[in-house]
């Protein structure tokens, strides 16, 4: 059991720091990333500025709470949903035959590789879906010394009503 | 379920705010609208005024070439760079003089911008000598329409 514990939290700091790397290089230079975008011919370009602008702040902000293991369940939520739209798209550009660079991470990697690219992606969405999954098993526990983890149900200082039914998974 | 909104709408809110940030101050923060051309570009309507002393390059993957390419274009690509640069050089050496114009397949894929400063590099030439497309295939298969 602790291993399991152990294991999801490298999961969980690992995935979140290569989201906090890859926001990062791309928020670096959000001209080159609205192009790489841009190459991928699937939006107007105002729109490809405005995705350059917000997808890099977005995979900070949400790695960062993966990494601090706060608002998890949002990060993953919107980290998964980031990942299935870029994986599409990417998908798109490969059976369109375009030469694009992704801007996976950052415009200098060069002429993407869509077969390791989408592979990549697999591995980071299936990474995803562990940690949400199993979100409660890597929080940092509730109180020190326990070593158990927390069972679900209306934790984090709330007060729930008396008649109130259980609730689900807790909300850190 | 509940919870997971209100957390996704924080990290957006708080994304959102340093993309504002980024879009008013950030010192490579992109235009909201497309240059017609990038540097080393040249439109097609340039390209026109150039007559016949043109060599068209098409630097897109071989099987893209294969399905329609700029008559007479060569094929230019990383796959097989050292026969089929060899094969340009040995055309243009026949044609001294003549501008060689790079495309790739939209207006922003880079290959062209990539394969144009190898050709320079490698076979000597100017910046004057070697052109991208603005557009690429795309511009060249609309202005056919």
């Amino acid at each position: 059991m602790k291993s399991r514990r152990i294991i999801l939290l490298g999961l969980r700091l690992v995935t979140g720091g290569l989201f906090v790397y890859s926001g990062a290089i791309k928020a670096w230079d959000p001209a080159s990333f609205a192009g790489s975008i841009d190459n991928f011919d699937l939006v107007p370009y105002p729109l490809a500025v405005a995705g350059a602008l917000v997808l890099p702040y977005l995979e900070i902000v949400c790695g960062v709470a993966l990494v601090g293991g706060v608002l998890g369940q949002g990060a993953l939520a919107l980290l998964l949903a980031m990942m299935v739209a870029f994986t599409g798209a990417m998908a798109w550009a490969w059976i369109r035959g375009l030469d694009v660079n992704c801007g996976c991470f950052g415009a200098a990697a060069g002429k993407t590789d869509y077969a390791l690219a989408l592979l990549r992606n697999a591995g980071l969405v299936g990474a995803l879906i562990i940690l949400s999954l199993a979100w409660g098993a890597t929080r940092p526990a509730p109180e020190a010394g326990t070593g158990q983890s927390r069972t679900p149900g209306p934790q984090d200082g709330r007060r729930t009503p008396p008649s109130a039914p259980p609730a689900g998974p807790s909300s850190r | 379920m509940r919870t997971a909104l209100v957390q996704m709408a924080l990290l957006v809110a708080l994304a959102g705010a340093m993309a504002v940030a980024s879009g008013l101050w950030h010192p490579r923060r992109p235009a909201w609208s497309l240059p017609d051309i990038d540097d080393g570009e040249v439109l097609l309507q340039g390209v026109r005024q150039w007559g016949d002393r043109v060599i068209w390059v098409d630097a897109r993957p071989r099987k893209l070439y294969e399905r329609g390419h700029v008559s007479g274009a060569l094929p230019l690509n990383e796959d097989d760079w050292d026969n089929l640069l060899a094969q340009l050089e040995r055309y243009h050496e026949q044609r001294k003089g003549h501008k060689i114009v790079v495309y790739c397949s939209t207006r922003r894929c880079d290959t062209s911008h990539h394969v144009a400063e190898r050709i320079r590099r490698e076979l000597g030439l100017g910046r004057d000598d070697v052109w991208v497309l603005a557009g690429g295939w795309e511009a060249w298969e609309a202005a056919q329409r």
